[in-house]
């Protein structure tokens, strides 16, 4: 026994003495070939660009370190990082103005990219949403053209006699028939955290619509979101549709990487999705993409298009030591011929936000968005300040408001609260007492 | 004096440093920044008085709920570890004659497991939809008891405490079996001579002498209890709402909402209780322990 | 020693006290019993083994049944995708050297204190084992962690979790201290010995038992810990097993198949090191925590 506990004790002792020499042997060959860190949200980093950074490492030996982090964590770990000091060499973050300086500390923690070749050609409106000071600090990489709408199943519209609602109360009778025919009409994965709060914001357009000027004066706090009513009836037909058992029995638990299995089996008929999904829903289920129609979501009878310039973008680390490999990537990802490859491997993509690329909108996908050619507004989260940095506790609280917690005027008084307490923090002249 | 060279007291220097540079360091000076308003949205920082305790205990957060369900945590594992504990080490010790240390082996096997990894594999079980859990109940004809595990409000708590105590009951199991063996045959022999049935020599002789390890053992989960962090993180993050929020992940939260200065004046506030529990309890896991 | 006693006393207690334990029929019981309790234990354990042999088509239900064909295949897969040979190397380095430094300063620490009992050393010893009731500061641990330069680096993180760890290591062998007899000092230093020569050949060959379990328990509980790699490491090269879990989800959430073999190759390691050393646990904790 006695002889055991020697060996396993002389065990930790041999690999504790080995392991680091090891170590050190590889540290030697990282040496040799550069390694540039990316740190980035689960769902920000699609096939199409990993491929690519495999290219990259062949033409020039310079390896890419992805870092993918659970979307729930993603910000608090990057900002301990920047916090401290020890930035990855490059981060994700969700680009728009608030959120760069704000969430970010924009021109502190990044790189000034303005002189880079790449930015000339990337889409202007996208361009100004990575702005800050007049000076260029990141490059969005993403399919700023996709909006989040209903997808929804034509079939089962179809087989039940359905038009395309336009109105909440027809949305709600169109659910309601096709809950009664046995199949779930929307499939809303909660869990995730994230993707139930899109009901909200991106409503922006409708908002504005009703009450022309609010994002101006939200911004400059002279009203509050619980002032608005447009947006408390968007909260109540949303707890209304929960409670009507719109989103199925298991909407809590449900995933948002299952989406493109439900709507490809049937069980669901709707979901919110940006419009290449049906794409992914093909190549995965070979269910064609002309079974799925688009609509934009008619809460508070909601018409018009959501858009939304901001996207996840890439930032070079102002503390790293890569600062130039890192440009190089990024100009090597902005190469034409890599956009094309970038946008071509990715199913989720149906364009992307620089000139000079070929898009692979289907007839149905380019019809809608011709359809709203005039009827656009850009989200809320974009919008106005000190929202989108907010955006995984209003998930919370909207699950909250789900399970009857709070009441949805709560949802909005809570928004407002942590608005003040990003913006007093940031010194912000609308909140100063 | 004599003792003094051979047992010289730079054998303690290490852990005395250590101790101090990574625990009571933060913990002194997370008592200083909780009268601050240190954010990660500013660089400078103000003082401000008991600003950040009155948000604590102000209504509009949800602190008091959060301190609750710790305490629902602790309480219930507490109770549910024990006995399972105690159960498993009866039936270890005095129940099966034969394969005892591959049982022992599997039982403690749980408490190995990453914790990550429980998570992992226990969203999966718990799956409302297509979790084993529910397929189980569903095979053997109780559809009916099939719940929602994880996303019902009333549930989840629950699910928690059942999850942590699948993985920590074996673990109480080998430190009851320790105590177990101390105690000496004759006691039971003595018993047994005078009539005692089972359940009598359970209550006049295994747990009495099992006292101390009854001890470390509620000691060791009531500090664990208190302190839960990971297990929620794993299996709700709080959620659904804020229903299995407990003062751990809040504590976690502020640190992601970059809100220092509210989270260490939680993380001070929850420092004092530990350290009053703690002197308590652990006073009483060392008299326990000496007094033989 | 300490082992002979229980073992012997075990014997004896079960010849006196259980005349009924020829009874087939109660054996059989308690047998179903425990063999329950283990599969209740081990079932989702099964579940991850299985999946990792499925197609991604029926792995996505994570149910029981049976693979229709083995796709060993998921396995190179994941080496090659989730880096886990590094992965693995760091885990080992990690969690061996810090269970080494723990568990070395906690035992001089242990032993000093229980031997030379001065009033300093008495409170020292209580002040460093209520650091297992005290709190992490995540706010201002990533402070001192910052100032002290071991932020990101393989060091910091191992002395990180050397340092979490001297608590119970110092509580569990300061235990076991008290009960060796001080002759062996006397005829130490009879002989001539120094304070270190009696330490380390004559009193620390004698903790063995208590070293394995305070070792192993270490080795475990690093070895499992997230949080402290996630916020204090920054690269995914120095990241250990659990984390390259976590990186791997978040990559391959839809491919339960790989997601199970990746927990599988994450747990087998500990498993390992634990079916190694678990005799260790029980006798260790007999001596250590629960016995004077």
């Amino acid at each position: 026994m006695k002889k055991i506990a020697f060996v396993l004790i002389a065990l930790f002792a041999i690999l504790s003495v080995v392991s680091p020499a090891l170590d050190s042997g590889s540290r030697a060959d990282a040496r040799q070939a550069t390694t540039i860190t990316y740190l980035a949200s689960q769902d920000w980093i699609r096939q199409g660009e990993l491929d690519l950074a495999a290219k990259f490492e062949e033409e020039t030996g310079i390896h890419v370190d992805y870092q993918i982090i659970p979307s729930d964590q993603y910000f608090n770990v990057l900002q301990t990082k920047l916090n401290t000091g020890e930035g990855p060499d490059i981060f994700g973050g969700q680009s728009g103005k608030t959120d760069l300086v704000v969430n970010y500390d924009i021109t502190k923690n990044a790189v000034d990219l303005s002189d880079e070749e790449w930015v000339t050609r990337q889409d202007p409106l996208v361009t100004e949403q990575v702005t800050v000071d007049g000076k260029v600090w990141g490059m969005t990489l993403w399919d700023t053209s996709a909006s989040w709408v209903i997808v929804y199943n034509k079939d089962i519209f179809a087989g039940l006699g359905l038009s395309v609602p336009t109105t909440y109360d027809e949305f709600k009778a169109v659910c309601q028939t096709i809950k009664d025919s046995g199949v779930t009409p929307i499939y809303e994965p909660i869990s995730d955290g994230w993707h139930h709060v899109l009901w909200f914001p991106e409503l922006g357009p409708r908002y504005e619509e009703v009450t022309p000027g609010l994002a101006t004066d939200l911004n400059a706090n002279e009203v509050e979101f619980a002032d608005d009513p447009t947006m408390l009836t968007v909260l109540q037909q949303l707890k209304e549709m929960y409670d009507l058992g719109f989103f199925g029995e298991f909407a809590m638990s449900d995933a948002y990487a299952d989406g493109p299995e439900f709507m490809a089996n049937g069980e669901y008929a709707m979901t919110v999705r940006q419009t290449a999904f049906v794409n992914l829903v093909e190549s995965e289920f070979d269910v064609p993409a002309s079974t799925f129609g688009f609509f934009v979501m008619p809460l508070a009878d909601n018409q018009i298009l959501n858009v939304n310039p901001a996207g996840p973008s890439k930032f070079i680390y102002s503390g790293s030591e890569h600062i130039e490999e890192a440009k190089e990537y990024l100009s090597f990802l902005a190469r034409p011929e890599n956009l094309q490859y970038n946008l071509d491997n990715t199913p989720e993509f149906a364009s992307i936000n620089f000139t000079g690329v070929t898009p692979k909108y289907s007839e149905e996908e380019k019809a809608f968005f011709d359809a709203y050619a005039d009827k656009r507004g850009t989200v809320y989260q974009t919008a106005v300040n000190y929202l989108n940095p907010q955006w995984m506790e209003i998930g919370q609280d909207l699950s909250a408001m789900f399970i009857g917690d709070i009441e949805p005027i709560e949802v909005l008084q809570h928004i407002d609260q942590r608005r003040a307490d990003m913006a007093q923090a940031a010194s912000d002249a609308g909140w100063a007492k | 004096m004599l003792h003094n060279k051979v047992y010289p007291f730079y054998f303690t220097l290490g852990t005395i440093i250590l101790y101090m540079v990574f625990f009571v360091i933060p913990a002194v000076m997370g008592l200083g920044y909780a009268f601050t308003d240190w954010s990660r949205y500013s660089s400078d920082m103000n003082y401000v008085g008991l600003e950040n305790y009155r948000i604590l205990i102000s209504s509009e957060n949800n602190y008091i709920h959060y301190a609750r369900n710790t305490f629902l945590f602790t309480l219930n594992t507490i109770v549910l570890k024990t006995i399972l504990g105690l159960a498993f080490a009866l039936l270890l010790h005095n129940g099966v004659k034969h394969l005892r240390s591959l049982y022992r082996m599997i039982i403690f096997l749980p408490a190995v497991l990453p914790m990550v990894v429980v998570g992992i594999i226990f969203h999966s079980v718990l799956n409302p939809r297509r979790g084993l859990l529910n397929e189980l109940l569903r095979m053997v004809g109780l559809g009916a008891w099939t719940q929602q595990w994880l996303t019902d409000p009333k549930l989840a708590l629950l699910s928690i405490i059942g999850v942590d105590t699948w993985k920590g009951a074996g673990y109480i199991m080998v430190i009851l079996l320790a105590g177990l063996q101390t105690i000496p045959a004759e006691y039971y022999e003595a018993a047994q001579i005078d009539g005692a049935n089972a359940l009598a020599r359970l209550r006049h002789i295994t747990i009495p002498l099992l006292r101390p390890a009854l001890i470390v053992a509620t000691v060791l989960n009531i500090l664990y209890g208190l302190k839960i962090f990971d297990t929620v993180y794993v299996l709700t993050n709080g959620g659904p709402g804020y229903s299995t929020e407990v003062l751990y992940t809040a504590i976690f939260k502020e640190f992601s909402k970059g809100r220092y200065g509210v989270g260490t004046a939680l993380s001070s506030l929850l420092f004092f209780v530990m350290v009053f529990i703690g002197y308590f309890v652990i006073r009483l896991m060392e008299q326990g322990r000496t007094h033989d | 020693m300490t082992k002979d006693r229980p073992l012997t006393a075990l014997a004896g207690f079960r010849l006196g006290r259980l005349p009924t334990a020829k009874n087939v029929g109660q054996q059989g019981i308690y047998h179903l019993l425990a063999v329950l309790i283990c599969l209740a234990m081990y079932a989702p354990v099964h579940l991850v083994v299985v999946n990792s042999l499925k197609d991604r088509t029926d792995a996505r239900s994570m149910n029981i049944e049976r693979p229709t064909m083995l796709h060993w295949e998921n396995y190179s897969t994941v080496i090659e995708q989730a880096n886990l040979e590094r992965a693995f190397l760091n885990s080992i380095l990690y969690s061996s050297s810090s269970t080494l430094l723990s568990t070395i300063l906690a035992a001089m620490a242990a032993y000093v204190m229980s031997r030379n009992k001065t009033r300093l050393n008495r409170f020292l010893y209580f002040f460093v084992i209520m650091g297992i009731a005290m709190p992490v500061n995540f706010f201002t641990l990533t402070k001192v962690m910052q100032i002290t330069q071991l932020i990101n680096t393989q060091i910091g993180i191992i002395v990180l979790y050397a340092a979490t760890q001297l608590p119970f290591n110092t509580f569990l062998i300061y235990g076991f201290v008290e009960s060796l007899p001080r002759e062996l000092d006397e005829a130490a230093i009879v002989d001539g010995a120094g304070p270190l020569r009696l330490f380390f050949r004559v009193i620390f060959p004698l903790l063995t038992p208590v070293l394995a379990t305070a070792a192993l328990l270490s080795f475990l509980d690093v070895w499992n810990n997230f949080i402290f790699p996630l916020y204090y490491l920054n690269d995914t090269s120095k990241w250990p097993m659990p984390l390259a879990v976590y990186n791997f989800l978040g990559q391959f959430e839809s491919s339960w198949n790989l997601v199970s073999a990746d927990i599988v190759l994450t747990i087998l390691p500990v498993i390992a090191v634990y079916l190694l050393g678990q005799r260790f646990i029980v006798s260790g904790m007999t001596a250590g925590s629960v016995k004077g």
